[in-house]
């Protein structure tokens, strides 16, 4: 038998991802941007379409919601189990998928029938049938899924925090009310669907086992009445301004026996220059298993299973978001740590060594991200609704080479400051409010409201700030 | 039919300590997956220590004879990768999905917990309070936590190994011991236990000679004798409901055995497209019925394995059913729904179209699965350490194609014949916490 090697290897140089794919970059008819790449590693094709979510779109939530199951509820041609059947004949899936600024369709099927699975999303744009009884029976059941969504805490406390963060924003309108889903009218949806598809700003991706010069053959011939029947462009979402400091708000959840904590700062967006180094700053502060907030409270003190940050990058603005759950008796101590934590990168920055491995990673898991057809595609939807070239998959990671610790430092000033955060505590107040005090003024509200309608303006739960502990709900 | 992809060329050896070494090369991106499988998961664990397998993943992250505690995430994820790790009833697996230069140093990493892991009490303690944090985020601070994964085999099976709950209770994991880690560890991680898989871009001999200085040396274990799990077939009906204070709704797990995947893989094959036909997609017959026609169900789902993964367990299995409903229904009526269609889908077989549309779907997604090159490099050694067969994983799609409609009536006729176990959850207001409410299996 040999003898065991017990070398470490030298940590390798990032790799910087060999080259870009060749992407073909058609716009067709002056407005849709569509984007090709041959990847044969399997025998799939993956499509994406993205378009961003309008200001005027953004305030109907319950009728969005809906939107998002009824669309596959049936053409005027198919009902929707011979829609799936279709769908289902050519190895295929697709989905609306829409989120708080954009909506993506997404679909897949095996490459051999990538016409028949470009005319059934053809067939499902133009022809979608939006009957009464259909949608009578989708909004039952998606105000049933929404009332299953907020039975789960991480759900709720994720919309405190937006209803807190965003406030005065539409991106504040977490999901809807039950009430308002039971309301939505099949007659409401076939202009809602024009003002969420048919716009100015979307872009079509295709990775896959197919030549682009094919997919823009299938696109154009396909395509070209949808693609000429191009609505007004509408208005874009406003940009967030108001960030200012508040309070660390507590939302009870009697007998929880643990806390959800979200704390939010803002961000840079991707297109703007000191987004590398906020990038870096996040990944060493909680983003990497490596990273201080895991190696403090997970690994040192055991508080939590996974805590960590995150980067969302949202049309109108981006926003770092910290995500612990805690045991409740350790509530107030957690926050303890993370605030130290906060402080600590805000003022010190960070050493070389975690910058140089956040540095690694995420050069690294760019090309891990975008290994995969899906990945891809979903990566160059992403960057064309940001308003990005494909070539920022290589610009990116020489960014990130030429960032230097004092670029860091100073974007961890910016987006981690204790004073630039905003945090709201999902759990049970009896218990976390009196040592929560000790850190800070505590905001209370009497718990996540489940029937109110946001989508009018009005603040879903009244809050009253106070830092002595006398409680007066 | 769709195309079937030319099967990829598998390199295999199998080292002198017994580690068996599967490379599968590709080279459409820069990026490698290594995967670890142990051969042993929770059903191997000993009474009185529920959850030690999955604790005792938790503890290969904490550092090796080469390497400190945060040090293994500190490399992978410094070299620009990811990494975890997953614990199931047969299989504890480690993996790492890495730019293609970094292979040395997750072949160096994971040699090194195979080798000489490092046990203390500290790191224990640590682990064991976030294990309980982490059944608290998955079980208890939240509705249907565990569910069914917890619930089903609990009631199904009979035997500690196959009944118990995976996760553990909280008084067996905090008397686990330094004591039950070192022989666990000993019993169980010997190289001639696991298989390694390295998938993506890589060099075959080069690579194989960095597998034997890094491997080669580590000392032989015998692996150990795997006890038969097996249980005989349920002979009455079994009902049990338990209250759940998070859950909004009710809802309904129905288990029936499965074929055993390894002497019967066609008619596991067949039954997984019985599963597909039921429950996978608007199409499906179940979906149809009771969430779009009668809309008695909210949502639904339908697969053979704990966790939707035949291929990587051994007998016993289940294949369930699961629903969440308004309640409008009852469990039992609920169950009967599901027995009927059965019934028809027994005496008629799926239609042509159905069929061959089920299976078109059922291999596009193992074509996804595969395209995720850390899913491909797991699935590989699922398949090697449960059936000791790698090329196994991309013959699949081809046996999927072939299944045939008596197949599937066959498969189904196969439940008909049993006794279904039916698992219940059931809202409630009251502040009611018993050991049962909180998941812990009998």
């Amino acid at each position: 038998m040999t003898s065991r090697t017990t070398h470490r290897p030298e940590p390798p140089m990032p790799m910087v991802p060999a080259g870009l794919p060749e992407i073909f970059d058609h716009t067709e008819d002056g407005w849709l941007r569509i984007l090709a790449v041959n990847r044969p590693t399997v025998p799939l094709v993956e499509m994406r379409m993205a378009f961003p979510l309008s200001q005027e779109v953004l305030g109907h939530q319950a009728e969005l919601a809906v939107l998002g199951e009824s669309i596959l509820g049936g053409t005027t041609s198919r009902d929707r189990g011979e829609l799936a059947s279709a769908i289902q004949r050519i190895g295929g899936h697709l989905s609306l998928i829409i989120s708080k600024d954009r909506a993506v369709l997404s679909a897949s099927a095996l490459a051999e029938h990538f016409g028949e699975l470009c005319a059934l999303i053809v067939e499902v744009l133009e022809e979608p049938a939006y009957a009464k009884a259909v949608v009578a029976g989708d909004r039952r059941r998606v105000a049933e899924q929404i009332v299953l969504a907020r039975s789960q805490p991480q759900v709720l406390v994720d919309e405190e925090l937006d209803r807190r963060y965003y406030r005065g924003h539409p991106y504040r309108l977490g999901l809807p009310s039950q009430a308002s889903v039971r309301r939505v009218s099949f007659e409401q949806l076939p202009a809602l669907h024009s003002a969420v598809l048919e716009r100015r700003g979307g872009v079509l991706v295709v990775v896959g086992d197919i030549e682009p010069e094919r997919v823009l053959d299938e696109i154009g011939s396909l395509f070209g009445r949808w693609i000429s029947s191009v609505t007004t462009p509408q208005v874009p979402v406003e940009p967030l301004t108001d960030f200012s400091h508040r309070p660390i708000e507590l939302v009870n959840r009697s007998g929880a026996i643990q806390s959800n904590i979200r704390i939010g700062s803002p961000a840079p967006q991707r297109n703007e220059k000191e987004w590398p180094a906020a990038a870096l700053a996040n990944l060493a502060f909680g983003g990497l298993f490596s990273s201080r907030l895991v190696e403090n409270l997970r690994e040192r003190r055991g508080y939590t299973y996974s805590p960590h940050s995150s980067v969302e990058h949202l049309l109108a603005g981006s926003r770092m978001v910290i995500a612990l759950e805690v045991g409740t008796e350790v509530t107030a101590p957690a926050l303890a740590e993370v605030t130290y934590e906060l402080a600590r990168a805000a003022l010190l920055g960070f050493d070389e060594s975690e910058i140089e491995d956040a540095r690694r990673y995420a050069i690294g898991s760019l090309a891990l991200a975008t290994a995969t057809q899906s990945g891809l595609a979903a990566m160059l939807a992403t960057l064309a609704l940001d308003g990005l070239e494909p070539s920022y998959l290589e610009e990116y990671p020489k960014a990130l080479k030429d960032c230097k610790p004092e670029d860091v430092a100073i974007a961890a000033r910016r987006m981690l400051s204790p004073s630039a955060t905003t945090t709201v505590i999902l759990g049970d107040v009896d218990k976390i409010e009196g040592p929560l005090m000790a850190l800070g003024p505590v905001s209370i509200s009497k718990g996540p409201l489940t029937s109110t309608t946001p989508a009018k303006g009005k603040p879903a739960s009244k809050a009253t700030v106070k830092a002595d502990g006398w409680r007066c709900s | 039919m769709p195309a079937i992809l030319t099967q990829p060329l598998l390199e295999r050896t199998v080292l002198d300590n017994g580690l068996r070494v599967v490379i599968a090369p590709d080279h459409a991106a820069p990026v490698v997956a290594v995967a670890v499988v142990y051969d042993v998961g929770f059903r191997s664990e000993p009474e009185g220590r529920t959850g030690f397998a999955h604790l005792f993943e938790h503890l290969m992250f904490q550092g090796s004879a080469n390497v400190a505690k945060m040090e293994h995430g500190r490399l992978v994820q410094g070299a620009g990768g990811a990494f975890n790790g997953h614990t199931r009833p047969d299989l504890t697996s480690y993996y790492e999905a890495i730019p293609a230069n970094a292979l040395e140093l997750a072949l160096f990493l994971e040699s090194d917990r195979m080798a000489a892991l490092q046990l203390d009490q500290e790191n224990l303690d640590n682990q064991i309070a976030v294990v309980e944090e982490e059944i608290r985020v998955n079980v208890l601070n939240r509705p249907y936590g565990g569910f069914p994964w917890i619930d089903l085999p609990g009631l199904a099976f009979d035997t500690f190994a196959n009944s118990h709950n995976g996760y553990g209770s909280f008084e067996d994991l905090d008397h686990a011991t330094l004591e039950d880690a070192e022989s666990f560890y000993r019993d169980y991680y010997a190289p001639a236990n696991a298989v390694l898989v390295l998938a993506g871009d890589l060099e075959v001999a080069s690579t194989f000679e960095l597998v034997e200085r890094y491997f080669g040396g580590i000392q032989s274990r015998p692996a150990p004798k795997r006890p038969d799990f097996s249980e005989p077939p349920i002979t009455s009906l079994r009902h049990r409901s338990r209250f759940d204070q998070h859950a909004p709704t009710p809802a309904a797990a129905i288990g029936f055995r499965a074929p055993d995947p390894v002497k019967e893989l066609g008619a596991t094959l067949a039954s997984a497209v019985l599963a597909a036909t039921l429950g996978d997609g608007d199409a499906s017959r179940l979906r149809r019925r009771l969430v779009y026609e009668e809309r008695t169900v909210t949502d639904l789902s339908c697969y053979l394995g704990t966790f939707s993964d035949p291929l990587s367990m051994r007998d016993p299995l289940l294949f369930q059913v699961v629903l969440f409903h308004s309640g409008k229904r009852s469990a039992e009526q609920l169950t009967q729904d599901v027995l009927n269609e059965l019934a028809s889908l027994e005496r008629d077989g799926p239609e042509d179209s159905e069929l061959g549309r089920v299976t078109s779907k059922l291999i596009a997604e193992r074509w996804h699965e595969a395209d995720r090159l850390l899913e491909r490099a797991l699935g590989i050694a699922d398949v090697t350490v449960i059936h000791d067969r790698p090329d196994l994983y991309f013959e699949i799609p081809a046996q999927l194609s072939k299944v045939d409609a008596e197949q599937v009536k066959t498969a189904a006729r196969r439940l008909l014949s049993q006794m279904p176990c039916v698992v219940e959850i059931l809202p409630s207001d009251s502040q009611v916490v018993s050991d049962r409410n909180v998941g812990v299996g009998s």
